[in-house]
């Protein structure tokens, strides 16, 4: 049928093509379209199964044998202390060190109510109020504020009491309140992290079953979680020591683990652990929710711009030596360099990543000191 | 007309039609466009609930500072302890004209990882200040220029500390408050619209502090008494800078933005004050190292300017939306210096070749290259 071409049918015409362009237009400011906005036809509830059960759970009973393994090797130095003792525990405390990063990454839940982050890892380490506290036989870590304790104390004692390892050796000999310190502040964090093992055993059934993408919802925690341990790592342990945000002037004493020194290998299994959470287990995890939504920035798939942007935070900081309290001075460009690939990162994991996912980001940011 | 040829037309004018709404599309995906100021403003910084008092104590504080280093160069032996504890408030030991509040210092607003450098400093300009001997290389003395009108207490390397001090801790102090902490986002992404009463919205009253410090009198420039500091450089620097116009407006049309909700005209307050304080710094600095040039032959004038050349290319790292860095600050100390580190500097042994390298690279990096000859 040939429609003459009335007034009205130029007019109906003219609507049509109106509205036509108005969508044309409108979908040409964003981005493509989704495929599935919002995870409107994604079944969430293996995904999360896979956190819980491969990755959340898992990272603290690894922790929690690691504890109790270098617990025993403070023990064993209590009676008499000797270099390969010390060797002993150093290493079993890296360990430990190490798997705390996998760990810390899920500071919701249980994880959250007992605040294992100030517990396990308030630094750097006020070194004279550790003194102060160890000379008290002071065993009370109720104070999250703190930053006498955690893993900070024990790496003082183990490495910081002096540059010799003999010495070191004669210290925890001659004054028997450094080891029951370090033991002390074992037996607090391993009592906190059995009882976030314990709650989780309950939790996890409201976190398996929270299947929406709204705030408080298992998606949106993670995604939180992802973001807000991210712009840890960013901001405390690279870029307050390089300087980046102290206008240019560098803080060398303001990395983790000053005294061991190995700095960057924490940074780097934080950064591993990061990664590990953001790709999930057996195919379920944020990047395939990004494909499944199939959201792209510049032309290329969001999931494989912030693998891609992984590795190359993985290469830049493989750049960086250890111990890092030296290398924010001599490669300082380095350092700069691996903290502006940090930085990249947290625009597409901050701002791009829950957007697509319809989440948002409701931590507050570290705030400035005031005043 | 045939029927099929107006209704061509009535296409065309259909088409056109979809054109002109296509534009208004596309514009519509961009972002919208600053809204036209709605709003007056004022001449002076008359605005409603103003208060910068802590910021006027310091200045103060610093005043009386800079005065008491300022006796050394009469020979009078300076206590180290007062030195400090007029830079930390500490009120017991500093024995001060004024009367302050005790939680206003000026060592705490200091940029943190330099503080200690300027208690070095003090520390440093209260040794040297013990000296009863003429100033030499190597001995710490008071050494006169040439025509005899003035004397400076330097160091063993020829520093003039009070100057250095001065000048140094305008930019880790004052200049860093304004550009960096102030103006920053910790101090600017605040509460805007909860009126304190005598103060503001949080936001607002964070913009007066910085306004607290640039040290000038409400109605400046048209009133140009009772300057201090960077106001007072500001004006000696205006007649090639035009800087005090530039810089009181920049304040004045910031905090009637913040006033009226317009954080994107702000924003381009908070830019054109980073610039143009910074045009001031570079200026005296470029200003100072002219005259060690011409006066070079004089040494106890060429270490007195020297030492403000330095606190001013020192201050230039304490804004980081500048043109010069922290590693540009270095390499200019070195050159006139022999150090990139403040406190070992020795103005001894530069030349005048070197003075002309660190005045010229300076202008060129601070853009004021047109006029480093007049500066």
């Amino acid at each position: 049928m040939i429609l003459p071409l009335s007034k009205v049918n130029i007019f109906r015409i003219g609507a049509l093509l109106f509205g036509a362009l108005i969508l044309l237009f409108n979908s040409s400011c964003k981005d493509k379209p989704q495929a599935d906005p919002c995870l409107n036809n994604y079944e969430l509830q293996p995904l999360l199964i896979q956190y819980a059960d491969s990755l959340i759970q898992p990272s603290y009973a690894e922790l929690q044998e690691d504890l109790q393994n270098l617990e025993q090797s403070i023990i064993n130095m209590q009676s008499n202390a000797d270099l390969s003792k010390l060797q002993e525990a150093r290493s079993l405390f890296r360990e430990a060190y190490n798997q705390w990063q996998f760990a810390a990454i899920y500071e919701f839940g249980p994880a959250e109510t007992h605040a294992l982050r100030n517990r396990f890892n308030n630094f750097p380490l006020n070194e004279s109020q550790a003194r102060a506290k160890i000379d008290a036989e002071d065993y009370d870590f109720s104070d999250l504020s703190a930053y006498a304790q955690g893993l900070p104390a024990i790496d003082f004692i183990l490495s910081g009491l002096a540059e010799q390892n003999d010495i070191v050796i004669d210290s925890l000999n001659g004054n028997p309140k450094y080891l029951a310190y370090a033991k002390e502040v074992i037996v607090h964090l391993n009592l906190h992290l059995t009882e976030v093992i314990s709650e989780w055993s309950t939790y996890r059934e409201g976190f398996i079953s929270s299947t929406g993408t709204a705030a408080g919802e298992s998606i949106s925690l993670l995604v939180n979680a992802i973001n807000e341990h991210f712009e840890f790592i960013k901001r405390n342990k690279i870029g307050i020591p390089s300087g980046a945000l102290s206008l240019g002037f560098t803080n060398p004493t303001e990395v983790e683990a000053f005294y061991s020194g190995f700095s960057v290998e924490l940074a780097e299994s934080a950064i591993k652990a990061s990664e590990a959470m953001f790709k999930g287990r057996s195919g379920e995890g944020l990047e395939e929710l990004l494909r499944h939504v199939g959201a792209e920035k510049n032309n290329l798939l969001l999931a494989d711009l912030i693998i891609n942007q992984y590795s190359e935070i993985r290469f830049e900081m493989g750049q960086i030596d250890d111990p890092l309290k030296n290398s924010v001075d001599q490669q300082t460009d380095q350092v700069l360099r691996a903290f502006n690939s940090l930085n990249q990162q947290v625009i597409h994991l901050k701002s791009d990543m829950p957007s697509v996912l319809c989440t948002s980001i409701t931590y507050v940011d570290n705030p400035s000191d005031s005043d | 007309m045939p029927a099929d040829f107006r209704t061509m037309i009535k296409l065309r004018t259909y088409a056109l039609f979809f054109v002109i709404s296509a534009a208004f599309l596309l514009q519509s995906c961009s972002e919208d466009p600053i809204e036209p100021d709605n709003y007056d403003i004022p001449e002076t910084y008359n605005f409603e609930n103003v208060s910068y008092d802590g910021q006027i104590q310091r200045l103060s504080q610093f005043l009386e500072l800079k005065a008491l280093m300022k006796t050394g160069a009469a020979g009078t032996e300076l206590d180290k302890t007062r030195l400090n504890a007029m830079y930390a408030n500490d009120a017991a030991n500093a024995m001060w004209s004024g009367t302050y509040d005790e939680s206003k210092q000026m060592k705490n607003k200091t940029f943190e990882s330099v503080q200690q450098t300027f208690v070095a400093l003090l520390n440093n300009l209260a040794e040297a200040s013990k000296s009863d001997s003429a100033a030499a290389e190597g001995r710490a003395g008071v050494a006169s220029t040439l025509d005899q009108a003035n004397s400076y207490l330097l160091d063993a390397n020829g520093v003039e500390l009070a100057q250095l001090f001065e000048k140094g801790l305008m930019g880790a102090l004052m200049y860093y408050q304004i550009c960096e902490v102030y103006t920053g986002d910790a101090k600017m992404n605040v509460d805007n619209t909860t009126v304190e009463p005598g103060e503001g919205t949080a936001m607002e009253h964070h913009w007066d502090e910085a306004f607290g410090y640039f040290g000038v009198p409400k109605d400046f420039p048209m009133n140009t008494d009772n300057t201090a500091f960077w106001g007072s450089y500001s004006k000696s620097r205006n007649e090639l800078l035009g800087s005090n116009q530039k810089i009181m407006d920049a304040f004045l049309k910031g905090r009637a933005a913040i006033s009226n909700g317009d954080l994107e005209t702000r924003d381009v307050a908070i830019t054109e004050l980073e610039e143009e304080l910074e045009l001031v710094a570079a200026g005296s600095a470029i200003h100072y190292l002219n005259a060690a040039i011409s006066g070079y032959d004089d040494f106890a004038r060429r270490a007195h300017v020297l030492s403000e050349a330095a606190g001013f290319i020192y201050s230039l790292q304490f804004n980081s939306a500048g043109q010069v860095s922290k590693s540009d600050v270095e390499s200019f100390l070195t050159l006139i210096g022999g150090n990139s580190d403040v406190l070992l500097l020795n103005f001894y042994n530069v030349s005048k070749a070197d003075l002309m390298d660190a005045r010229d690279q300076l202008a060129s990096k601070a853009g004021l290259e047109s006029i480093k000859e007049q500066l």
